[in-house]
């Protein structure tokens, strides 16, 4: 669903206007020759949720940096994020904190856990390993196993 | 070991007759400078590819996102409670007012931002209004410099180094602020804290006073600034530019003035307006913004309820166990304040499923959040409408037409912050 926060100036009224966009086709019209503060604002719908906007010129990613494969505020991306390509620190190991929210829910895990303070480093490396490895869509994109790499036996 | 080369140097003329024979081509032809995003003039990490007919700009593609953390993704996963701190580094030249506006979305989802205690409510004025001082006294500042005057940006650091020790004074940190929380504040200000506040008004009106006589009628700044970036009304209502970006071009539009929120309404401020639009009109809002704000704050120091030191105990959070901590005494002593205590810290504030739509007149323009919520602690979906993302967006027409040289004044004038634009 696409959310419109619409604002008049001269009589300060406000109005919010809904549409529907389905997953499969992930695309609606673009109001950029209405508005023509919705160039960036689409841009940036575009480049985290993925829906496209039919007739917009210009329809690149804003925040993230083109080539990027995913949507990161789609609720199937994780928090921790995905590993991708391209070089760099980000993302290529699953954050200390990675399993949000971090808000005790009835039924989930406590708050011991939940802790990463209290796993022992070692462990908690070979978990973190095989929590990475068990992550389909990860093999699926890469064809092979990957992460931290297993911990050498002093 | 060195080596030697032999370097035939030919007739230099001659050489320079082939070049220029070589180089017809290129006559004409447009060349492509990348500016950021390590630039001193682009205040952070913006990017501008820039394409230049000489020193004329034909084209120009502003490139964000290089500060971007996915606040509105971490949002998601956190109670409201949690997200304050990360409010502190969207725009962190004023993260009290970032404080402010988040908690008044938050409480507007609970339908009670209008039943803020009235010593609360004139604390967070305050805080916005030290926030719009300490905002505009950098934007100036890092302007000022830019265009070549380097001595405002000593008076006013000076200043917002004061500013700083209010914060740090009322919150207990100078930049991390998160002085709010949802449904009041984290404790009360200090009994000295308005006598401060009232002494730095008093020293900061002789400051603005001799920064002006810098720039105001400074032939070189008025020549670099007057009829440069000139956004008309239409075109600033059409890119939805807010703050003092759009009252610089003639926009009758201040969100304090137009939707009152807190006490606004029992203060008295004049909205500093501009003519023309141009960069001149932009500075000159924002000086006169500063001079209001003082105004407001010294009208609070007279009126805030409780007195300055609070005798009468006037609460500065919403006294409802199920939206604010309730006393450390209490919880230990009460069976029903220790549940309330143990549900606000484990599971957030329980807020009511629905969406709301928050607009906070920030130093910036509009820092809006607009939340979905499906009940809970945690919002389902949180979306920060942030001023410098809006703001920067005309760039890409104000920028051709003007002198390379101009780039910098535009970037200054605009006043961006990318923290906040990149979110």
């Amino acid at each position: 669903m696409v959310v419109y926060h619409l604002r008049g100036i001269v009589n300060g009224v406000e109005i919010r206007l809904k549409t529907e966009v389905s997953e499969e086709k992930s695309e609606i019209p673009s109001v950029l020759s209405v508005w023509r503060t919705s160039n960036w604002h689409e841009r940036e719908i575009y480049d985290m949720m993925g829906i496209r906007f039919r007739g917009h010129p210009d329809l690149r990613r804003i925040l993230m940096w083109e080539g990027y494969p995913y949507y990161p505020l789609r609720k199937d991306f994780p928090l921790a994020g995905k590993p991708t390509d391209l070089p760099g620190v980000a993302f290529t190991r699953v954050t200390p904190m990675e399993g949000g929210p971090f808000v005790t829910v009835a039924g989930g895990n406590d708050s011991i856990a939940r802790e990463p303070r209290v796993r022992v480093p070692e462990s908690d490396e070979v978990q973190l390993n095989a929590r990475v490895e068990a992550r389909g869509d990860n093999k699926e994109m890469r064809g092979q196993a990957f992460g931290p790499g297993p911990i050498e036996k002093k | 070991m060195a080596t030697v080369h032999d370097m035939e140097v030919g007739d230099s003329a001659a050489r320079a007759a082939q070049a220029a024979e070589e180089l017809q081509d290129v006559q004409g032809e447009k060349m492509v400078l990348n500016m950021g995003p390590s630039h001193p003039a682009t205040h952070g990490v913006l990017r501008i590819v820039l394409e230049l007919d000489g020193e004329l700009i034909t084209k120009a593609d502003p490139d964000v996102g290089y500060l971007h953390r996915g606040d509105e993704k971490i949002a998601e996963n956190m109670t409201y409670t949690q997200f304050i701190p990360y409010t502190d580094r969207l725009d962190y030249l004023a993260p009290l007012a970032n404080n402010v506006a988040y908690a008044l979305a938050v409480e507007k989802l609970l339908g009670v931002h209008d039943k803020l205690p009235p010593r609360c409510q004139y604390i967070r004025v305050m805080c916005c209004e030290l926030a719009r001082i300490s905002a505009h006294l950098l934007g100036l500042g890092a302007f000022a410099m830019d265009t070549g005057a380097v001595t405002v940006f000593l008076l006013t650091f000076t200043e917002r180094e004061k500013i700083y020790n209010l914060a740090e004074a009322a919150s207990g940190a100078r930049l991390t602020t998160s002085y709010t929380r949802i449904g009041g504040l984290m404790r009360d200000i200090p009994p000295t804290w308005c006598a401060q506040v009232k002494q730095f008004c008093d020293e900061f009106d002789v400051a603005l006073a001799e920064a002006e006589t810098l720039l105001t009628r400074n032939r070189i700044w008025v020549d670099r600034l007057r009829d440069l970036g000139v956004v008309s009304k239409e075109m600033a209502i059409d890119y939805a530019l807010s703050g003092p970006n759009l009252r610089g071009s003639g926009v009758n539009w201040d969100l304090r003035k137009n939707q009152p929120y807190l006490c606004y309404k029992d203060l008295e401020f004049e909205v500093a307006l501009g003519s023309v639009g141009d960069c001149y009109d932009r500075y000159l809002v924002r000086m006169e913004e500063m001079r209001q704000s003082t105004r407001i704050l010294r009208q609070c120091v007279e009126k805030i309820p409780g007195g300055w030191a609070n005798d009468a105990k006037e609460p500065v959070s919403i006294p409802d166990g199920k939206i604010t901590l309730p006393s450390k005494q209490k919880v230990l002593s009460s069976m029903e304040e220790l549940i309330h205590q143990f549900m606000l810290v484990t599971e957030g504030v329980n807020c009511p499923p629905g969406e709301v739509y928050f607009g906070h007149e920030n130093p910036k323009g509009e820092l809006g959040f607009y939340i979905n919520s499906r009940g809970g602690g945690v919002p389902y979906r949180l979306k920060i409408r942030a001023p410098s993302f809006v703001n920067l967006s005309i760039l890409g027409e104000l920028l051709p037409g003007a002198m390379i040289s101009d780039v910098p004044v535009i970037l200054g004038s605009l006043d961006f912050v990318m923290g906040e634009s990149d979110r």
